[in-house]
């Protein structure tokens, strides 16, 4: 469904330029959950900005193609892109906290999409966002609907953040680090509903993470990247108990265990 | 323990001020535009018609503010005069924050070639000394409400789009703007549905101060002969004829006097407390 093909990001910025991502390719099925995993710095969150169209087109050059179902986005007009957007693919930020419109109450901004793209009665995208919201697990949503982002808590946000990226069912959900910037037990909460959503809805998922742990429990494939390429690619066990690389090598002995916590 | 006690009576402190400011400015501004409104419908005498009896009449309870030297009701005139005043401020105002906005936004936003023209122009506006260019321009098509209302509100619309400018630059680069955006939403959707509203804070202070600067420039441009034109009132021009008659009434001077400083400072209070409600 999604085809990443020869992907080149180039930052003009500095004189002689940089490399973020370099010619990798990957491809995303129907259903699937796939990890991308990686250092800071190693072109993840650029994929991510490349695929879902956010990259400065002004200060920087890509290459190479990414299709979603046959459109070629890097190639396609911005109106073309701006119809994918909201509908077909969808991306749910690091930081739920920032990622909402703080002068905009929550239901308001679940329904942006069905308001964008849709012509739905203000009853019915109303119903369509009280749905959501109860796919995504938020207690009382129709208390939530008349809250501000302020009022709500971090995970809560995420959770409105996942409601308003699946209420008009995409095919493929990309999740920047979404579970980053929540603490442990909410992040377990996300990484079940993020499953649910996939199971329930089809709906695949590219999920990026520096956090290996919570790639593992999610993810049926993997993606290691490093400097800007793929290094390795696998099924979770194969990357986890056969690893070839010697950087996954030291990806996966950099996982915090009960010895550590020694110190 | 000490320090924290005087830092909590610190900032209750000037939290009362901030507070009071904001009410007496709410409650002056109120007050001022409620006579206004009245006066749109009703004055205690006639603005126009002139008693030869009444000339230079001091103070009274039938005059509450005496008489001109046309023996015309001061209080009526001054209502009607703040009337003008205020309609012109409200009008060059509302011109300047409606294109300021879109010119903010347009160059805060998209940047680029559109931020370096839009500016540039903003740029050269500013540059010339404002009572000079509209005494120009008044020299070229001739002094009316209608005329000064214009001068005043182009000339008003740079500070107004550096403000916004501003915002929306820094909003722009912001997650809930970029998540709009990779919901679909237009441009101009996200301009004016998502960052507008995130920027009244800033431009509700920059309104009450631009009406202020209104006021003052309609009156001095009246002032000095090239605003309001006889036989309308307006504060300005009220004042060049009041100052002639400094010895004769010295009262007619005085009164509109205050009432420019009540209508300013009314606004100025208000734009200063609400700026410092949203610290």
């Amino acid at each position: 469904m999604l085809e990443v093909k020869d992907l080149r990001v180039h930052f003009c910025s500095a004189p002689e330029g940089h490399d973020a991502v370099k010619d990798i390719s990957f491809s995303v099925g129907d259903g699937e959950i796939i990890g991308m995993v990686g250092e800071s710095g190693s072109g993840k969150s650029v994929t991510a900005m490349a695929v879902s169209g956010l990259l400065p087109m002004g200060a920087v050059e890509c290459s190479g193609s990414i299709c979603l179902d046959g459109l070629d986005l890097l190639n396609c007009t911005q109106e073309e892109l701006r119809c994918r957007q909201g509908t077909d693919l969808a991306v749910v930020f690091q930081e739920p906290m920032t990622s909402l419109d703080p002068v905009m109450k929550i239901g308001p901004q679940v329904e942006e999409s069905l308001r964008i793209h849709t012509k739905l009665s203000a009853k019915e995208q109303r119903a369509a966002a009280l749905a959501a919201m109860a796919a995504a697990e938020l207690p009382d949503p129709k208390g939530i609907y008349e809250k501000y982002p302020h009022e709500l808590s971090g995970g809560m946000l995420q959770r409105v953040m996942i409601a308003a990226a699946i209420i008009s069912h995409p095919r493929l959900l990309l999740a920047d680090e979404p579970t980053t910037a929540l603490d442990v037990t909410i992040q377990a909460q996300i990484l079940a509903l993020l499953k649910k959503i996939n199971a329930e809805c089809g709906t695949s998922i590219l999920f990026i993470s520096h956090n290996l742990n919570v790639v593992r429990k999610l993810c049926s494939q993997i993606l290691v990247m490093n400097k800007g390429r793929i290094v390795e690619r696998g099924s979770t066990d194969q990357i986890f108990y056969h690893p070839q690389e010697d950087y996954t090598r030291r990806l996966i002995a950099a996982i915090p265990t009960r010895t550590h916590w020694l110190y | 323990m000490l320090a924290k006690k005087v830092k909590r009576s610190t900032r209750s402190l000037s939290k009362q001020k901030k507070n009071t400011l904001f009410i007496i400015g709410c409650v002056l501004s109120g007050f001022m535009v409620l006579l206004i409104l009245i006066s749109f419908f009703w004055t205690p005498y006639s603005t126009t018609t002139m008693d030869a009896a009444c000339k230079f009449a001091p103070p009274s309870l039938s005059h509450i503010m005496g008489c001109d030297s046309y023996g015309r009701d001061i209080f009526s005139r001054i209502l009607e005069g703040a009337g003008t005043s205020f309609l012109i401020a409200v009008c060059v105002v509302l011109i300047g924050t409606l294109v300021g906005i879109l010119t903010g936004a347009l160059t805060g936003y998209f940047g680029g070639w559109t931020d370096e023209v839009l500016m540039r122009i903003c740029d050269s506006i500013t540059a010339f000394p404002a009572i000079l260019l509209a005494l120009v321009i008044v020299a070229l098509v001739g002094g009316s409400k209608v005329t000064i209302t214009w001068i005043l509100g182009v000339l008003f619309i740079p500070s107004f789009a550096r403000i916004v400018r501003g915002e929306y630059a820094k909003a722009k680069e912001l997650n809930y703007v970029k998540s709009a955006r990779l919901m679909g939403a237009s441009s101009f959707r996200i301009m004016f549905s998502h960052i507008l509203p995130n920027a009244i804070p800033v431009l509700l202070p920059a309104i009450t101060i631009g009406f202020n600067n209104a006021v003052l420039a309609e009156a001095s441009m009246s002032y000095l002969g090239i605003g309001v034109q006889p036989p309308d009132a307006s504060l300005g021009r009220m004042l060049a004829e009041a100052q002639i008659y400094l010895k004769n009434a010295p009262w007619y001077v005085l009164f509109v006097g205050i009432t420019i400083v009540l209508l300013i400072l009314g606004f100025s209070m208000l734009g200063e407390g609400l700026q410092q409600k949203k610290r």
